[in-house]
């Protein structure tokens, strides 16, 4: 019984582009988190449209990060796994130095404070990342393996 | 909605709904209008991931709503009401237990109700059980033997998941399991509870259709002042085995055992012990204990692990100082419930301790059956 | 304000620190599930001892008792360990069991008569202790709706402050052996996420990235008298005081410090550590200790100039 039986499903065009050395940007962020797949349907996030290039806000001042997705449904209930999944790859990329923010895209989704708030508290994914069965989900979907 | 402290409506994993450590879960879930999958109750209940859906659940089907649409309905209804809600109210508005069941039954019968009736017969039948059921054990060296009658006690007994405690546990129904059946009811069965944790009770055997509170039926009785109905009625319940705020299971299979073991007749007067809200009652070599509250569960729990215990037979409840305290009841102290406990065991013990009841070895058939399956 | 060493050991982020109260001693407990003491010796603070196996999750809270002989840890494990000090180390003596899932704080009452611990699944439990050293579930609380990050009890009185998820702060009280809760104080937008007592006072830190004072007032209830906004750009993770002052950090890397009555700012440490700063805690009115998701903990001199 999925939330979202059917999704829209975009086709992909390859990018091809020169990142400048130094500074990250949005297009190396999104080359991170592009292909982690949706934990219901066998498609990755860009092409379900959850996550897309200008939803990355890199702020070089403040050393943030600020990504926002877009759940496929406004109910979905695997929004807070899919937004613990962005995290947790992004964190294993990125030095640790870089503050991250995951946020629901706004007016997509009826629960977008609670899970902004629960997705942007550091101890709850911190005790959530400890957490076994979670974990086999998260890395099953963020693996590279299927390339 | 206060249920006990023990059943709790928790995620268990706050990532993923329901709870990732649920087994039934893949096979089991059904999807409600919304297209949102829900775990219903009746599926798992010691899961406290998955009672986060129990909640809606409940609201919907055990509510006075649903009472009020059975009478509109012209069905045939029973309600049972439990000697701890009769308690409860008889003590609010000072009346005596008669009169507060007399007028009671006046008013729920103006408003379509076709009987109300008391349900000693079925705790006596019950707690007798629970005697022989204890003595079997006790024979045979397996104790402790824990009561299973408090729901809450119960469900985070099951929800542990830890299988040596639960085989301590009494495997006999309790009262409102075995109301139906031991009084012939028909029709729309209603049982009133001192807790909202008996109506999670309710869903997982048969005999009762529908569980309200002592303050739901407070609620129903509104517009009917208590003290108006003056007619009087035959007392058509049995008051020999009126029993405590406990739920009287260790002080009966305690006085029961003493005589049968040591041939001797004892009046029971429980010691308080270092924690509040746990008693015990000593006779000889024989020891029980009487223990109330969630943090007393805990203690018990580790005793036993630790194996500090030494008791043959431990009555747990979930609410402190036991189901006169219950969350459906209505607003008491603890002194009130103090009072209220010595009044009722002083009216216990003028009246005739009945152990003679001609159809136990028909109903104990009936009763008999493992709760535990859910 | 001066960085006196910077103490590593620890292999992951350092969730806390905390001061024996004689001062002699630091605990760090941190996501490597193990606990540090460090001590002063004549080359700098060194490690005296590693306490290990005794949690299966990330330590997130050290708290010695108030008699310094106990030391209780707070894990994601969903249990605390009682450490008893021993000539040479610590021996872990006691489990507690019970919580549900991650224990998130720690606090011992006036004469250790009480522990307090509070978890992510809503309640908080005080255990009892008598003289032979037995841990008796006293009592579990629940009001808060979510989360509760930290506890706090007063330093004379059997009173207890909760900070939640839930953005309110509880205040409970022990009256006639039963914790009641006497009051609830809103205002927080976010997560509170530590309280600590001045006096009879109360300061709370909160992902609203505000400080907020609330003072006792004649209807013997505690009302907001104060909030400051605008210093932290991030979550305030912690924050402790002293007589005279107050200290707090963030996840914007610094450790700020204020005045006690007036609330000036003394003085703002910028880049304190290389990542957020989970907990500052003050050993007297001139050292400080910080503990970092930078896997670092900070010793700190306060200068005399501070205080005037």
């Amino acid at each position: 019984m999925l939330d979202n039986p059917n999704p829209i499903v975009t086709e992909i065009v390859e990018m091809t582009y020169k990142r400048p050395t130094g500074m990250l940007d949005s297009n190396d962020i999104f080359n991170v988190i592009r292909n982690i797949r949706d934990p219901e349907h066998p498609y990755t996030l860009e092409q379900l449209k959850v996550v897309s290039c200008s939803q990355i806000l890199i702020d070089t001042d403040t050393k943030a990060l600020i990504i926002r997705f877009t759940p496929t449904v406004p109910h979905c209930s695997l929004t807070s796994l899919i937004g613990l999944m962005i995290r947790v790859k992004l964190m294993r990329y990125l030095p640790s130095c870089i503050k991250i923010h995951i946020l629901i895209q706004e007016g997509t989704h009826y629960q977008e404070k609670e899970i902004n708030k629960q997705l942007n508290d550091k101890e709850r994914v911190a005790a959530a990342m400890e957490n076994i069965h979670l974990m086999e989900v998260v890395e099953y979907n963020i693996g590279e393996w299927m390339q | 909605m206060e249920f006990s402290g023990t059943v709790k409506i928790t995620d268990l994993n706050d990532f993923l709904r329901p709870s990732e450590k649920c087994s039934v879960h893949n096979s089991m879930i059904k999807t409600s209008s919304k297209n949102t999958a829900k775990v219903s109750l009746s599926d798992c209940l010691a899961c406290s991931g998955c009672i986060t859906s129990a909640e809606s659940v409940l609201l919907e089907t055990h509510s006075l709503a649903t009472l009020q649409e059975k009478l509109l309905q012209n069905e045939i209804i029973t309600i049972s009401i439990s000697q701890q809600s009769l308690l409860s109210i008889s003590d609010r508005f000072s009346m005596s237990f008669d009169d507060t069941f007399n007028k009671l039954s006046q008013i729920l019968k103006k408003k379509g109700v076709n009987q109300v009736i008391d349900m000693c017969h079925a705790r006596d039948i019950v707690l007798e059980c629970c005697y022989q059921e204890f003595m079997i054990k006790y024979q045979s060296g397996n104790v402790p033997i824990l009561s299973s009658e408090c729901p809450g006690w119960l469900c985070y007994a099951l929800k542990k998941g830890d299988s040596k405690l639960v085989n301590l546990m009494s495997t006999q129904k309790t009262p409102m399991l075995v109301q139906k059946n031991i009084r012939n009811i028909i029709g729309y069965h209603v049982v009133v509870m001192p807790c909202y944790d008996k109506k999670l009770e309710s869903f997982m055997e048969q005999g009762v259709e529908l569980v309200l509170t002592t303050t739901e039926l407070m609620e129903i009785c509104q517009g009917f002042e208590l003290e108006e109905c003056n007619e009087v009625q035959n007392n058509f319940y049995s008051t020999t085995k009126i029993k405590t705020s406990s739920m009287g299971y260790a002080e009966y299979i305690f006085t029961r055992a003493v005589k049968d073991i040591y041939g001797e007749d004892i009046e029971i007067e429980p010691k308080s012990t270092r924690r509040r809200d746990v008693y015990e009652i000593e006779f000889r070599d024989l020891k029980f204990c009487i223990a109330s509250g969630f943090q007393n569960i805990q203690n018990i729990i580790r005793d036993l692990k630790t194996k500090k215990s030494n008791y043959s037979y431990i009555e747990i409840m979930a609410c402190p100082m036991g189901c006169l305290n219950g969350g459906g009841q209505l607003r008491t102290t603890r002194e009130k419930i103090i009072e209220l406990e010595s009044s009722t065991r002083n009216y216990y013990k003028t009246s005739t301790l009945n152990t003679e009841l001609p159809s136990i070895e028909r109903e104990l058939k009936l009763v008999q059956g493992n709760n535990l399956k859910w | 304000m001066e960085k006196l060493q910077t103490l590593s050991g620890h292999d992951g982020r350092v969730w806390h620190i905390d001061w024996s109260p004689s001062g002699d001693l630091l605990a760090s407990c941190g996501s490597d599930k193990k606990i540090y003491i460090w001590k002063l010796e004549h080359n700098g603070w060194q490690v005296v001892d590693r306490l290990d196996g005794s949690h299966t999750k990330s330590i997130r809270k050290v708290k010695w008792s108030r008699s310094g002989v106990l030391l209780a840890s707070a894990s994601f494990d969903g249990t605390v360990v009682i450490w008893k000090r021993t000539p040479g180390s610590m021996e872990a003596c006691l489990t507690l069991e019970g919580h549900e899932n991650e224990v998130k704080g720690l606090s011992w009452s006036i004469d250790d008569k009480y522990l307090a611990t509070c978890s992510r699944d809503k309640t908080i439990w005080i255990w009892e202790t008598d003289i032979d050293f037995e841990y008796d579930t006293h009592a579990v609380l629940s009001k808060h709706t979510q989360d509760i990050k930290e506890i706090s009890f007063h330093s004379t009185q059997y009173l207890l402050l909760s900070a939640s998820y839930d953005n309110t702060i509880a205040i409970w009280s022990l009256q006639s052996d039963d914790w009641i809760c006497i009051n609830t104080l809103l205002g927080h937008e976010s997560t509170v996420w530590d309280i600590k007592w001045l006096n009879n006072n109360i300061i709370s830190v909160s992902d609203d990235l505000t400080l907020k004072y609330w003072q006792l007032e004649d209807d013997n209830k505690h009302h907001l008298k104060k909030t400051i906004s605008g210093i932290h750009s991030r979550s305030i993770y912690s924050v402790d005081c002293s007589e005279n002052i107050i200290v707090t950090s963030a996840g914007d890397d610094k450790i700020v410090i204020y005045q006690n009555d007036t609330f000036n700012i003394l003085h703002i440490e910028e880049n304190a550590h290389n990542n957020d700063i989970n907990a500052v805690r003050l050993c007297n009115e001139n050292f400080m200790a910080s503990a970092s998701d930078d896997g670092k903990i900070c010793i700190w001199k306060l200068s005399l100039s501070l205080y005037h």
